[in-house]
Order: structure tokens, then sequence, then C-alpha cells
């Protein structure tokens, strides 16, 4: 069934995956997975330079109706940070920010990490976030009601904690691609806060697709949980039919 | 696509995670997805008791056809592991499997080298961890010696460039691909290393089995390349011919 993605980046990782990291690649991906829409960050952005990065995601978003952007926010220079969200979040194409705490060097407890926090809440209505603490992220979901917060990985082997925060807060969606594809991971969060807050996202193309449908299709998902788990929630959040 | 061997498996207790898998939850696994044979041990032979756990691990497989045991060996038991690696091999294991990630030993340990020296005129295979960078390096360096088939397992795409430089310098070792989840990860190492070089494995029931499966469903390889990284190189790296 067709798909939306919500975790993927566009850009190039310092590993040995061949014939990765360009539009093309990505295309070539989400017609081989049956993907419609993918919301991606860029790698350049996350890992060096930010406004390079976020430049050239928004060209890549721009011309490709099915791609669409997170811009990266990155805590450790709030103002540009704050400039570049002015800059692309009013673009149809641009969704929500992306933030990483470890490309960064920012845990969610630092004041500048709140800060951005404080800055995007503002501005948009969805936020991704790799990884983060439960606390804060439990601070940020009751303080900032109108921000929808993905976890990115949903804290991987530790998704319990994942899944208490989704059930404690409507505005949490989970999503579980990881390499570490525990056992077990997507049905206990089912079985636990339902379909209604968990998204597909893959990792492309430093994962491919394959890996995180098999950790959802390992969970036995009946035909409504496939439905809300691999489009309509994310459809929601995006604003796309 | 049935006629899996499935090279990484295992049953027991995860202490780390406070996890039990019977051998039953292994065996519905296998034959939900038509797995011919899984190699699999015991994990209290690697939390616990390596004596009592591959006795286990050999009593289980003897009860089920599709169980096949793997041998575990702590090389800090280094007094008696060669007299316990030859009684394995005598009662019927072929694949022993080390655990330096979980007993916390380096792989420069000599009991290890020394250990692989005996497994090695046994005729035996090893199955060795090696998901960080330097880890194929260094295993394939201390054995390079040795007549020895080695199954490096875990290896990711942080270390894929690393795996495909070591089997090209090494024959004797082979890798699994139950953590190779970036795209054409298994058509990048049969290209490099040849296709009967890199054999499934799913760690199952630790980690889901689909995600492995899946991959090598969509790789963009032909159907024989399909079977011989299903099945068949398991077998010629088992030495049993195809």
């Amino acid at each position: 069934m067709q798909k939306i993605d919500m975790h993927a980046h566009l850009g190039h990782w310092a590993f040995a995956i061949p014939n990765s990291g360009t539009v093309e690649s990505l295309l070539h991906l989400c017609e081989r997975y049956d993907i419609r829409y993918v919301a991606a960050s860029s790698t350049h952005a996350i890992v060096y330079d930010m406004q390079s990065g976020n430049e050239e995601m928004a060209e890549a978003a721009r011309e490709h109706e099915w791609l669409l952007m997170y811009v990266y926010a990155n805590p450790n220079v709030l103002d540009q940070s704050c400039a570049e969200m002015d800059r692309y979040l009013p673009e149809d194409f641009a969704v929500g920010v992306k933030i990483h705490c470890n490309y960064s060097a920012t845990g969610t407890g630092e004041p500048r990490m709140h800060d951005l926090m404080a800055e995007i809440a503002r501005r948009t209505s969805l936020v991704k976030i790799h990884p983060g603490a439960a606390e804060d992220l439990a601070q940020w979901a009751r303080v900032y009601r109108d921000l929808n917060i993905i976890i990115a990985h949903s804290f991987a082997a530790s998704y319990a904690a994942a899944v208490d925060l989704a059930l404690a807060h409507s505005n949490i969606y989970l999503d579980f691609c990881s390499s570490q594809a525990t056992r077990g991971r997507v049905r206990y969060a089912l079985d636990r806060c339902g379909p209604g807050q968990i998204v597909f996202g893959s990792d492309m193309d430093l994962l491919d697709p394959a890996w995180s449908m098999g950790i959802f299709e390992g969970a036995d998902l009946t035909d409504e949980e496939r439905q809300a788990v691999y489009w309509d929630n994310a459809a929601r959040l995006l604003g796309v039919q | 696509m049935g006629g899996i061997i499935d090279m990484v498996t295992s049953f027991g207790i995860d202490p780390t995670r406070q996890t039990s898998w019977g051998v039953e939850e292994l065996l519905a696994i296998l034959e939900r997805h038509e797995v011919e044979r899984a190699f699999t041990h015991s994990l209290r032979a690697v939390h616990y008791a390596g004596r009592e756990g591959n006795d286990e691990t050999l009593r289980l497989c003897a009860e089920h056809d599709a169980l096949e045991p793997v041998a575990t060996v702590d090389p800090r038991r280094y007094f008696d592991a060669h007299e316990d690696v030859r009684r394995r091999f005598e009662e019927g294991c072929r694949v022993f499997r080390f655990f330096p990630d979980v007993q916390g030993w380096p792989f420069e340990f000599l009991p290890f080298v020394k250990i692989c020296e005996t497994l090695a005129e046994l005729g035996a295979r090893v199955i060795v961890p090696a998901s960080s960078c330097g880890e194929a390096t260094r295993v394939a360096e201390r054995l390079a010696d040795l007549e020895l088939p080695v199954l490096l397992i875990g290896g990711g795409y942080t270390n894929i460039g690393e795996l495909l430089a070591v089997m090209a310098e090494f024959p004797n070792i082979y890798c699994d691909a139950h953590m190779h989840d970036s795209p054409s990860a298994l058509e990048v190492i049969m290209a490099h290393c040849g296709e009967d070089r890199v054999m499934f494995g799913s760690d199952s029931p630790v980690r889901e089995f689909l995600p492995p499966l899946l991959m090598a469903r969509h790789a963009e390889i032909t159907d024989e390349q399909r079977r011989r990284y299903l099945r068949e190189n398991a077998l010629a790296f088992l030495g049993e011919g195809v």
C-alpha cells in the first residue's frame, strides 16, 4: 500500500553506501516501496553546514512535490536557526523542524535546547527530535500542546519509555526505524497506545525502507493499523490527502 | 522463498532486558518463515555456565530437527576450553561461537587465538561478532595463519567498507547480513567479495526476523544469488556442499 515516510534524509553519510544521498536515489526507493510522500531533512545541514544544507533541501523539495522538508535547526546557533525557520517554514513544501541532539552535541535538558524548542513551537506544529530525554519531551508536550513531537527511533531499545510518553501525551508520535530491530517493539506500542500516534519512518537512504517495513510487518498489523501507520497519521500531521 | 538456513539464532534469558525467549518461540518463528535449519545456542551458555548451556543446546537440537547446535566458547576459562571444544566437536557441534562483547575480552586475547588453533585442527567453523570499526580487521589478522572459516556477524553500515576490505584480503572470512540495513548492502557485498561469502542470519528471536528477509527479497540480485545467500552459502561454509 502507499506510504508516507516521516523520517528520511537528503544527502550523503560517511559510510560505504553506494548510489545514495541524492534526489534520484530517494526516488528510486520511493518507487520500489510505494512511498508517496517523503518528509526529509538535509544530512549536510545536520552534520556540517545548517544553512547550505537547508538551502539544498529546499531547492530539491521545491522541484519535487513528493519531497517534503524538515527545516534543520541547531540549538548552538539560535538566531541563525530562527532565521532558517522564518525563511523556509512559510513555504508549502516545509512541514516542520528537525533537531538532532547528538550531531549538535546538545541534550534536551540543555537551556539552549529549551530556548530553541520555544522558538520552534512559535513557528510550526511539527518537530522531529533525535534522540531526547523522556522528562524533557514530556515537559515540551505539556507546555506546547499545539506542537506535535515525533520521537525518532522511539528511544531504540528503551522503547517502553517512548510508548509511555505517547500514552500520556496525545501530541507525541513514535517512529520505529532503527538498525536495532529489537523484536516486539511495534506490537508493544500498538497494544499499549493504539495505532493513532505511530508513523512510518525509514531513515532512508541511510537505511533501506525494506528494513523498517520488516519491523512493522513483523508486528502482524491489522488492516486498520496498517492504514493508520503507513498513511493516515502522517497525512493528518502533514495536511495531505 | 523457502529453504532458508539461519546462521544466527538463540534461545534463553537475556538478562540485559529481562526477556526470556523459550525454544518454542524460536521454533514458531522458524516455522512461520519456512526456515529449514537454524543454528542456535543457549543464552545460558553465554551469560552463566558454558558447559550447562552447551548441554542444553545439544539436548534441544537433538529433539528438534530444525535446530543445529552452536557451542559457545569462553576463552576466559582457558584451562579447560580446549578439552571442552574437543568434546563438543565429538558430540556433533561443528560451529563454535565467541562472545567478546558480552564477556569483556579483546580480540588480541591469546586464549582466543589458541582455542581457534584447536578449532582449526578439528575442522570446525567459528562465528565472531564484528559490529564496530576495527573488529573485523583485528579478527582476520589474528586468525590469518589458521585454516579456519570465520563468519563475522553483526556488521552494518558503519563498518561495511571495512568488511569489504577484510573479505577481499582474507579468503577464510565470511559475513552475515542480519544488521546490514543500508540500501544495496547485499548487492555491494556480493559484488566486491563474491556471491558465496555472505549468508543469512536473523538473530531471532532477539530481533525481528522480517527486516533482513525483506532486504533479501527486495535486493537487486538474481534469484540464484538470493538462493545462495539464503541457503547454499551456509552449506558451503559448513563444508556440506550444495
